[in-house]
């Protein structure tokens, strides 16, 4: 016997009753006047799952309904009747131990997707696009930029093609996975830098040409960029971003009504790490580049410097992204760059010191 | 305020009987049906987010009570899940597209701004459809036509009449929520003026403008004293917190007043509904909820989610001219399913 409440689904009014079963027949009267409400064999029901100690429906077939907060009764009819689908939710929800354990486990997968599923299924994903792909997507973004953001350069075309000569001299074409285009432009609000594209043009700015005082330094920056290319770091920042928005909306789908920061905050930090792992990948090609082309790793570091120092008065950076340089730890989660000390460790020489005071 | 219609048709001598609403839920509860429903979530890659939405709504509607009843989330899983497949994909198209070629965002921005008003239309269509109290459903039938003109003609004239319309257009989209919604057979029916709105939104202009002239005068008073740049910085640093602040405060004020103004303006026949939500006791909730979030990295958001539904629902009262029994369904529904689903994976923020 389970008290509870009846309605035939025609009208709202509420009849107090009591469902009982015997032998394959359940019937629910009501309960002030014994009045039949509803009699029929247990598959002309169904029950819905427990949800916590939550009000639990019982429908039946003909549009009426039960319902009552005697979730334990409901639970050993349900026994009876038929072995339901979904209990062993609720037993997951009600075993201490098994909390902790899912609860550790979300705190894992998570930690593992983030540290290594995003990156490497973008990475797999990214070497099977196909590279016509590659190529639109490259050519687009440049026209963009060309219209809304970059200059015509104002470099001597002999100047840029004798650039052009000395980058490529230090790669073996047949080697690199798509042809290297080498651009240069007016960077205007860019200031001086250098970005590669998916299509595997790499634009120099004028701005960057300028500042450097050896052409050795704009070979490191060359390299640099040519390990974006080669790592196809632009195509997998998409994938990346696509995965966690992806990610975000299905496990945090009732999120709606929070915050919205809680979740923006987490995500925007996250691909700012991700940015600065490519930073680190495309600074370990442009070392062993360094290395094979036999120049002093100490131009990488002297050019580094010099952007740092710039960018203090300017939006300066090797990447078009604003980045701040600074000893510190709250900030190097906040940049999408690897901090520029922790870069010129990692190429262990000191700066070369070259004398130039041009358009510094 | 409405005046309380006390006298019933024939005249009987019964007397509008206020029933309180009420939740029964807990935050440790949840949090078990919460963390059963990401790990699930993530095991199945994400398949199971449609069972775990149907599971987090039948525990909040299974939780909520009036007059001796308590109300029922009937969507099913799999419809949500076609739903959200339709929506992942379009996500998924949107965000490469929008990064091989900035036109594709804002084609795709043009595109949404478009089907915003289907998607409102659906996405509450798919809620009230899915809803029940008592075995009866609610329902809405709002219009296309009209969801454009309260979703997209008037907030654009916003722009051409300088804000002005704004507390206008918010009451025009109350309206439209309201008016549109059913329980049964039985229409709400929404008796707010804009007038109403106007003093809301008027309140809120007074305190922004005292706000700003408190902010000037003060960072105007200590820089002159000090006459030392670093001292003014230093200042306006401390000042800082006190503007998100007096912002949080602003918000919190304009969403519960509304909420208030809402239900007190909203009759269902003769019965109506009584609301009072306090500015205080929201902003020590919102603000409580947001700082404990942080500091347990989410894990408290069970019980901020709880905390909050329980306050809304029990500062929410039924006031029954007669009593609850005489609401019929209606007969022969016949709920277009196509397209509600989508509406419910944008899950379009409606209403009040």
């Amino acid at each position: 016997m389970i008290e509870g409440n009846f309605f035939d689904g025609n009208g709202s009014k509420l009849h107090l009753a009591i469902l009982s079963f015997t032998d394959s027949m359940i019937v629910v009267r009501d309960a002030a006047n014994q009045q039949l409400l509803w009699q029929n064999d247990h598959t002309a029901l169904s029950i819905n799952s427990r949800v916590g100690n939550s009000v639990r429906a019982i429908h039946f077939n003909d549009g009426s309904k039960f319902e009552t907060i005697e979730n334990a009764l409901v639970d050993e009819l349900q026994a009876q009747i038929s072995p339901s689908k979904q209990q062993w939710l609720y037993w997951l929800e009600n075993h201490y131990p098994m909390m902790i354990a899912m609860l550790v486990s979300i705190i894992v997968i998570v930690w593992l997707s983030v540290q290594y599923g995003i990156p490497a299924s973008a990475k797999w994903a990214a070497h099977k696009l196909p590279a016509t792909l590659y190529h639109s997507t490259g050519e687009k973004t440049l026209s963009y930029m060309d219209e809304a953001f970059l200059g015509t350069s104002l470099l001597p075309a002999g100047r840029q093609q004798a650039l052009r000569d000395q980058f490529l001299v230090h790669v073996n074409e047949s080697k690199l996975s798509m042809p290297i285009n080498i651009e240069f432009r007016r960077g205007k609000i860019f200031g001086a830098n250098a970005f590669a594209l998916p299509s595997g043009t790499i634009v120099f700015t004028d701005e960057l040409i300028n500042m450097s005082c050896d052409d050795r330094e704009l070979i490191a920056i060359f390299g640099h960029e040519l390990g974006h290319i080669e790592h196809r770091h632009m195509v997998r920042r998409v994938l990346q971003s696509s995965f966690i928005a992806v990610a975000a909306m299905m496990v945090l789908g009732d999120v709606s009504s929070m915050n919205e920061i809680l979740v923006v905050l987490p995500t925007l930090l996250l691909e700012m790490e991700y940015s600065r792992d490519f930073e680190r990948e495309a600074d370990d090609y442009a070392l062993s580049f360094l290395q094979r082309a036999d120049i002093e790793l100490g131009f990488f570091t002297s050019i580094m410097n010099r952007l740092e120092n710039s960018a203090d008065d300017e939006v300066t950076d090797i990447d078009a992204k604003p980045q701040q340089q600074d000893d510190n730890i709250i900030e190097s989660y906040f940049s999408t760059h690897p901090l520029t000390n922790e870069r010129i460790k990692q190429f262990g020489q000191p700066a070369v010191q070259c004398v130039s005071t041009e358009n510094q | 305020m409405n005046d309380l219609n006390t006298s019933n048709n024939d005249g009987s001598p019964l007397t509008p009987k206020p029933y309180d609403f009420f939740f029964t839920g807990s935050g440790s509860e949840y949090f078990r049906i919460w963390i059963v429903n990401i790990l699930l979530t993530i095991l199945t890659l994400g398949i199971y987010s449609a069972w775990a939405k149907v599971r987090t709504n039948r525990y909040f509607y299974g939780n909520a009570h009036l007059a001796q009843a308590s109300f029922d989330y009937l969507a099913s899983p799999i419809t949500i899940l076609k739903g959200r497949l339709i929506a992942v994909a379009i996500v998924i198209v949107y965000a490469v597209l929008a990064k091989v070629d900035p036109i594709f965002e804002v084609g795709f921005f043009l595109l949404i701004i478009a089907f915003l008003p289907w998607l409102i239309v659906k996405s509450l269509a798919f809620n009230a459809y899915n809803s029940a109290y008592r075995n009866i459903r609610f329902g809405f039938t709002g219009s296309m036509g009209s969801a454009f003109k309260e979703y997209i003609a008037f907030p654009l004239l916003i722009i051409f009449t300088l804000g002005l319309i704004v507390p206008y257009v918010s009451y025009r989209q109350s309206r439209f929520v309201a008016d549109n919604h059913r329980f049964g057979d039985q229409y709400f029916n929404f008796n707010a003026s804009s007038g109403d709105y106007y003093k809301i939104f008027a309140i809120v202009f007074a305190a922004m403008i005292a706000f700003g002239v408190v902010t000037v005068m003060t960072i105007g008073s200590v820089a002159h004293l000090m006459e030392d740049p670093i001292a003014m910085i230093t200042a306006f640093g401390i000042y800082i917190p006190f503007i998100y602040l007096a912002f949080a405060v602003i918000a919190v004020y304009v969403q519960v007043k509304l909420f208030n103004l809402f239900f007190d303006s909203v009759t269902l026949g003769e019965h109506e509904f009584r609301a009072s939500l306090t500015v205080g006791r929201m902003l020590w909730l919102q603000l409580s909820n947001l700082l404990a979030i942080i500091v347990t990295f989410g894990l408290f958001y069970p019980w901020a989610k709880v905390r909050m539904a329980k306050y809304r629902l029990e500062q929410l009262s039924f006031v029954a001219a007669t009593d609850l029994d005489s609401f019929t369904a209606k007969q022969s529904e016949n709920i277009s399913a196509m397209g509600d689903e989508i509406g419910e994976a944008f899950a379009v923020e409606v209403g009040f």
